[in-house]
């Protein structure tokens, strides 16, 4: 029997109902899902005041606990919370082994690819992806032309955005490898339902994640091949950045200086900070800055942000930045449609991951397939993330579509274009009562001599009925991500 | 090992954590008091009696106990609190997480309680209840194992009071401190700043040396405080905790 929890409204008598067409993670026709059933069980006979009642408990700590991020625009400086759904996701340990193998293999191939591609090539000289979409790219930086990095690691710390087809199969949706953001909302949120829901928890034998500092201190660590205990700092845009609250929690939960530019100074080609007791060697910077403005030297002049001299010392190797520069490329969308055949060509093995189709603009038949079938497909840009810069087709008015198609068609090569997926949906508590949102999930991936991953990631949920986006700064919310022990 | 920029948030989270107390007890002595004198004190003190008068018309135990809330007084304890939040917040990095949410909930609490006072009872309520809030806070400022950290809380908790000591005893009918205290108080301040670098902080130790002989002479004797040397003294201090700060 699927949970029938009732709607909030007391003239309502429907319960969860799934759509049909959508792969719900929690039901199935009309049962739950094994691995839901105590879940279930518990939102069928926990009183919709009660869910209530722990939705604003874990609002009203969340802002004591300013686990907040700042709005940016015409509010700027507001600081609001990341809507949090108390109801988890959950996963089940087959399927989680899988993921996972599959965003390691993933991650493995694209800093294969960053290290030839900032060497030798080889994957162009293969034929394999056309110099041109490599050379040419705006994130693709010369600077790091024969620069070889220990490990041959780029993407230190790699979020994969996953999403769950109608037809139950995982797709890789995109690949972040600049600075991806949300593993603090990760550690909170499942910090927040063991203290909201103990007995729930242990009951589902979920596995921990709170191993993710040290697991990306011993990843920055083995970065730097300083003799001595290298010194590490993570390089914040500062406290009115979107994402300050991560960059502190990051800090405090290893242990290690949060420092803004100000704070560091180059000389002799060797990065240092300034402290109470005199500089102080900097060996490892996990910097939460965009290459444009770590350097005002190496980049854009205009940036206050970073640090003037600092990419002389990272050439120099007295110095290592995570990521490394020059990353984007690889997260670049109209480079993801490669990913398959890099994991073919540097590790030799089938993906185990999807990708999903993917029609590049750049090409012909692809823009005319594209130009022809707009209403039904998702158009990004190339270099966009955070949910803008984005048509949803069948969400579009006729106005919107023919604004894109004018956008297209001036710089086809500025823009991809997708099927629109029916994302998996989730229970989630909202207005109405327990509704189906569609989710997605963003598994973090440290890179070091081995590769780690805590078992779960960031659920982001589009609050809306039917909406696809589930990006926070458009009104997404976020879930705890429960893996569950065999 | 710790950042300049964070000890220098440090250092002014100590001093206006420290001046939300004085603050708050100066209040709650002043706006009871129903002579003009008695209720100027806080004005002279924080040097806001053009602002208050641009506001009102009188001075009153109703008026007084609203200016000190306002947005419009930068010197009102929502200012001091919000910049002792402001601190907290750059510095989360660094300090406790208790302390941190102590000061957020206090900081989320108060901009509630502001929201909604009206009468004068109710601003005298969120005024007892301040002081009440802040002394429990007062206790993480000064507990725990980052010694460093609460160097800096300290150093900038005792000159606030010192600043505030020799403004009270510029202030006419003001209570003021005793000089035994006042040069105990210098001590200590310069107890902490003796436990940093000598390198880098060679300048401020000397001014905080030269504080304390001071403020002792004055013990000493009994006799009224030299007020322009030594707080000349305060601010050469001050200024060269500054010059380090910005290096």
């Amino acid at each position: 029997m699927a949970c029938r929890n009732l709607a909030i409204s007391a003239d309502s008598t429907h319960g969860y109902s799934s759509n049909p067409s959508h792969y719900d993670e929690m039901v199935c026709a009309e049962d739950n899902r094994a691995h839901y059933q105590s879940v279930a069980s518990w939102l069928e006979q926990t009183p919709l005041e009660s869910i209530l009642n722990s939705r604003n408990r874990a609002d009203a700590i969340f802002r004591q606990q300013g686990i907040t991020f700042t709005v940016y625009g015409d509010n700027a400086g507001t600081e609001r919370l990341i809507p949090f759904d108390i109801i988890p996701r959950i996963i089940p340990a087959h399927e989680w082994q899988v993921m996972a193998k599959g965003c390691e293999q993933r991650v493995l191939a694209l800093n294969a690819f960053l290290h030839d591609i900032y060497h030798e090539q080889h994957i162009i000289k293969a034929g394999i992806i056309p110099a041109e979409q490599i050379l040419t790219n705006e994130h693709y930086q010369a600077a790091m032309q024969g620069l070889t990095l220990p490990n041959h690691i780029y993407a230190h710390i790699a979020g994969i955005d996953l999403v769950r087809h109608s037809n139950g199969t995982y797709y890789v949706l995109e690949d972040n490898l600049r600075t991806p953001s949300g593993v603090s909302y990760m550690l909170e949120n499942r910090k927040m339902t063991e203290r909201l829901f103990p007995e729930l928890m242990a009951h589902n034998k979920v596995l921990p994640i709170d191993q993710y500092p040290d697991f990306l201190k011993a990843t920055l660590l083995e970065a730097s091949e300083a003799t001595n205990a290298p010194n590490i700092a993570i390089l914040t845009p500062g406290r009115f950045n979107s994402a300050f609250f991560e960059h502190a929690f990051l800090a405090r939960s290893m242990g290690v200086n949060l420092v803004s530019g100000s704070d560091l100074v180059v000389k002799s080609e060797v990065v240092y900070m300034k402290t109470t007791s005199g500089l102080k060697r900097v060996d490892v910077i996990y910097r939460r800055l965009d290459d444009a403005f770590i350097d005002p030297l190496a980049f854009d002049p205009r940036s206050m942000l970073g640090v003037p001299g600092l990419m002389s010392a990272y050439r120099a190797g007295n110095v290592i930045l995570a990521n490394a520069v020059g990353t984007g490329v690889a997260d670049d969308k109209s480079v993801y449609p490669f990913v398959p055949d890099m994991i073919r060509f540097y590790l030799t093995e089938e993906p185990i991951l999807e990708n999903v189709p993917t029609w590049q603009c750049r090409k012909a038949a692809d823009l005319s397939h594209v130009l022809a079938n707009l209403p039904d497909l998702v158009v990004k840009e190339a270099q966009g993330s955070g949910g803008y810069g984005m048509l949803i087709g069948p969400a579009a008015t006729k106005a919107e579509i023919e604004d894109f198609r004018a956008k297209i068609t001036k710089t086809p090569e500025a823009y991809i274009a997708q099927p629109t997926l029916a994302l998996s949906t989730c229970p989630t508590f909202v207005a109405a009562g327990i509704a189906p949102r569609h989710i997605d999930l963003r598994p973090f991936v440290l890179s070091g001599k081995t590769v780690r991953l805590v078992p779960g990631g960031l659920t982001r949920v589009a609050l809306k009925a039917g909406s696809l986006v589930v990006n926070s700064s458009q009104g997404g919310g976020t879930k705890d991500t429960w893996v569950l022990a065999e | 090992m710790l950042l300049l920029s964070t000890a220098a948030d440090l250092y002014w989270l100590g001093r206006y954590f420290s001046r939300s107390q004085e603050l708050v007890d100066l209040l709650l002595t002043s706006i009871k008091d129903s002579t003009l004198e008695g209720l100027g004190i806080p004005l002279s003190i924080t040097g806001t009696w053009q602002n208050f008068y641009q506001q009102y018309s009188t001075l009153s135990s109703e008026a007084l106990a609203e200016f000190f809330i306002t947005a419009n007084n930068p010197t009102s304890l929502t200012a001091c609190l919000e910049a002792t939040r402001a601190d907290a917040q750059a510095t989360r990095g660094r300090i406790s997480a208790e302390l941190w949410v102590a000061i957020n909930s206090l900081w989320l609490e108060w901009q509630e309680r502001v929201a909604q006072v009206g009468t004068f009872a109710e601003h005298l309520a969120s005024y007892e209840w301040l002081k009440q809030s802040l002394q429990a806070v007062q206790t993480l400022l000064t507990d725990g194992s980052d010694e460093e950290a609460l160097r800096f809380i300290g150093i900038g908790q005792w000159v606030e009071a010192l600043d505030n000591a020799f403004r009270k005893l510029a202030t006419p009918d003001a209570v003021t401190p005793l000089n035994t205290d006042i040069a105990q108080w210098a001590g200590l301040l310069l107890q902490h700043i003796s436990a940093l670098d000598k390198n880098s902080w060679q300048q401020t130790m000397q001014h905080s040396t030269e504080l304390v002989q001071v403020c002792q002479l004055s013990a000493d004797e009994g006799a009224m405080m030299n007020m322009q040397d030594i707080q000349m003294t305060l601010q050469r201090l001050t200024h060269s905790l500054a010059d380090v700060f910005a290096a």
